[in-house]
């Protein structure tokens, strides 16, 4: 009953006039933006941080997770409609909803889509709501070297989730996690790495460091394959938004499937969402009688896909909250953002603050309800949205980017370091270089550094502490299975076929 | 898909990284192990990195075949960069109405599409939303006419 009870205390939170117009507004934002051509969950976030500064941190966090759900579910309406995934999670979403749509099934597909993604979101809710409270009661009895091995874990799962070289996405950890040590270190008051720029002693700024990469790098991105562009996209007719009662009896299954699967590989750190709806995908088309169909616009390959983003999207959460450890670029994110508004991500944030934590996790719930009702009727107005050109687009978003840069701290230098980032981004991108480990270093560096001096401090300077207590062991033998896994060849050929769709 | 000179770019690049951050932290108090100093961490991590960019460059020119970076594009890149530059180096002097009009037409040349006189709409209607959303709304402290014109 305890369940109910903090459900309880959530839903008090979540319902209060306030957090759900934060909340409304969030999920109206995020898709919003996802709607949009070329801007993508992490970009639209990064952009929309410096907004929620001013709000109380409930609201900021609730109306960030809005726009997290949002614009992953904008994306699926733009890959349904135009073939164009706004999300790598949605990239799979195209291959049968666009086929949909060819066909005058737009509608179905779309309704497919928001209800798939509605008892996903749901379960997962609950999901989180069970398992978070046990979780960060198991953690609440890691000490400093736990908490490093954790990390350890956590960083190198990521990498091996993620797709493209293994030894690069290695070095951009190393290189977040450096970048993240600027300023001045809490053990000693010493200055490192500041350059005597008064405005870096408190540690480079998070959101200009996310926009510079995300924003800013992705927009000369689109740039350069702009000439490829074939100009304003054919968007066939919606037609019917009911899917046929035969209709509905296919995609019961797929749809419980996929929430599952997506539940479960959500919680992995580097899963989240894409690994999720490509996982799901090739379930179906394995389990069906028909797997001719994928391809040519079965509704088990929208089902499942977006349910199990969905899932995923809801369940990464989990270690984020529970453990304090993002898991992927957008988790990555909003510990920043409750960094900035001074919560330090982890199992405390649970037993110190049960309405906050209670309250995103009830709002997630709200949110879905938003999203589907928000979502059907005005389906119109999105496909309007569809149509805006990039090329008057864009320029906005720079604009905004530098504006938003400024307000974190009413700083100039941020700008510049934004500038930068901007320019690192594209260069990351042309050397095929991933940049959201980046970023998990960049956020879990300083905590990492304070982790290991702990654990140092108290085992009199013996490295042996982190095999020889026997959580950290573990934690750390999982890391060097997982690495072991990715060098063996046979698990390298699945991981590399397994991303292949999406280039 | 192979890519090694891409690779050997990156090796490069990671490479210099650390070696540069190792250059800047060798002034900084190692500590002993029971009590890690400030330079302690960093140096680890640069050690690692600078071997890690030197396997993947020395990867990358074994590898054998090339497969070229492509063409950087210039035009959008230093067009986008320089309208944030542009920003952050003049919203101060310039004033907030100023800087944020010509920043928007100034990235907007990055793209090939696009007229001089929707542009200028686009410019005028950011200007004033911006105004309205961060210096009326959200109160940020930036001067609308700046040093310059005052």
């Amino acid at each position: 009953m305890e369940l109910l009870n903090n459900l309880g205390i959530g839903f008090a939170t979540a319902l209060s006039l306030t957090n759900i117009l934060y909340c409304f507004f969030g999920v109206l934002l995020g898709t919003l933006i996802g709607v949009l051509p070329g801007l993508g969950a992490v970009a639209t976030i990064a952009m929309l941080l410096p907004a929620t500064f001013a709000l109380p941190p409930v609201s900021a966090l609730i109306m960030l997770a809005g726009i997290y759900y949002g614009a992953q579910y904008g994306g699926s309406t733009t890959a349904i409609l135009v073939n164009l995934p706004g999300e790598s999670s949605s990239v799979v979403t195209a291959l049968d909803g666009y086929q949909m749509a060819r066909k005058g099934r737009a509608g179905a597909a779309l309704t497919t889509a928001a209800i798939g993604s509605f008892v996903a979101g749901s379960l997962a809710t609950l999901l989180i709501a069970m398992f978070a409270a046990p979780l960060a009661e198991m953690a609440l009895a890691f000490g400093p070297p736990e908490y490093f091995s954790l990390m350890v874990l956590g960083l190198v799962a990521s990498v091996v989730l993620a797709h493209g070289s293994l030894l690069k996405a290695i070095a951009m950890i190393l290189v977040g996690l450096l970048i993240g040590l600027v300023g001045t270190d809490v053990s000693s008051g010493f200055q490192r790495f500041t350059f005597e720029v008064p405005e870096f002693e408190e540690g480079l700024s998070f959101v200009a460091v996310a926009m510079g990469l995300f924003g800013l790098g992705e927009i000369v991105r689109n740039l350069e394959h702009e000439r490829h562009a074939t100009g304003v996209p054919q968007i066939h007719r919606i037609g019917r938004l009911m899917p046929t009662c035969e209709e509905i009896r296919r995609m019961i299954a797929p749809i419980f499937r996929g929430t599952t699967l997506g539940s479960l590989l959500g919680i992995l750190p580097g899963g989240g969402a894409m690994l999720a709806s490509f996982a799901a995908y090739s379930l179906e088309k394995k389990l069906s009688r028909t797997p001719g169909e994928f391809g040519c616009g079965a509704i088990e390959g929208v089902a499942g896909p977006e349910s199990a983003n969905n899932a995923g999207a809801q369940t990464s959460f989990i270690p984020m909250l529970t453990l304090g450890i993002p898991s992927n670029a957008v988790m990555a994110l909003m510990a920043g953002a409750m960094i900035l508004h001074g919560i330090q991500p982890g199992p405390t944030v649970m037993t110190e603050q049960p309405a906050l934590f209670w309250g995103m996790i009830t709002s997630m719930w709200i949110g879905n309800v938003m999203l589907v009702i928000l979502n059907l009727p005005l389906v119109g107005l999105w496909v309007r949205l569809l149509t805006v050109p990039y090329h008057y687009l864009f320029p906005v978003i720079v604009v905004i980017c530098a504006i938003g840069a400024f307000s974190v701290s009413n700083s100039v230098i941020d700008i510049h370091l934004m500038a930068l980032f901007g320019l690192l981004g594209y260069l990351f991108y042309k050397l095929d270089c991933e940049a959201a480990p980046l970023l998990l270093g960049f956020i879990l560096g300083p905590m990492m550094e304070e982790y290991l001096r702990r654990a140092m401090l108290l085992s009199r300077g013996d490295f042996s502490v982190f095999v020889t207590r026997p959580i950290s062991a573990l934690l750390l033998a999982l890391a060097a299975i997982t690495l072991a896994l990715v060098v063996l060849p046979a698990f390298r050929k699945t991981r590399e076929e397994a991303f292949q769709d999406e280039d | 898909m192979n890519a090694r000179a891409k690779d050997f770019w990156a090796g490069l690049l990671f490479l210099a990284f650390g070696l540069g951050v190792m250059g800047i932290a060798r002034s900084y108090p190692l500590g002993t192990a029971t009590r890690m100093g400030p330079g302690f961490f960093p140096m680890v991590l640069a050690a690692l990195l600078a071997v890690l960019g030197l396997i993947i460059a020395v990867r990358g020119v074994l590898a054998g075949r090339q497969d070229a970076i492509g063409p950087l594009a210039w035009e959008p890149l230093l067009l986008v960069i320089g309208a944030t530059v542009f920003y952050g180096a003049l919203v101060r002097d310039a004033g907030f109405i100023a800087v944020t009009f010509v920043a928007v037409l100034l990235a907007a040349r990055a793209s090939r599409h696009g007229r001089i006189v929707p542009r200028l709409i686009l410019a005028s209607g950011t200007t004033t939303c911006a105004l309205l959303i961060f210096i009326k709304g959200l109160g940020l402290p930036l001067s609308l006419s700046g040093a310059w014109f005052n």
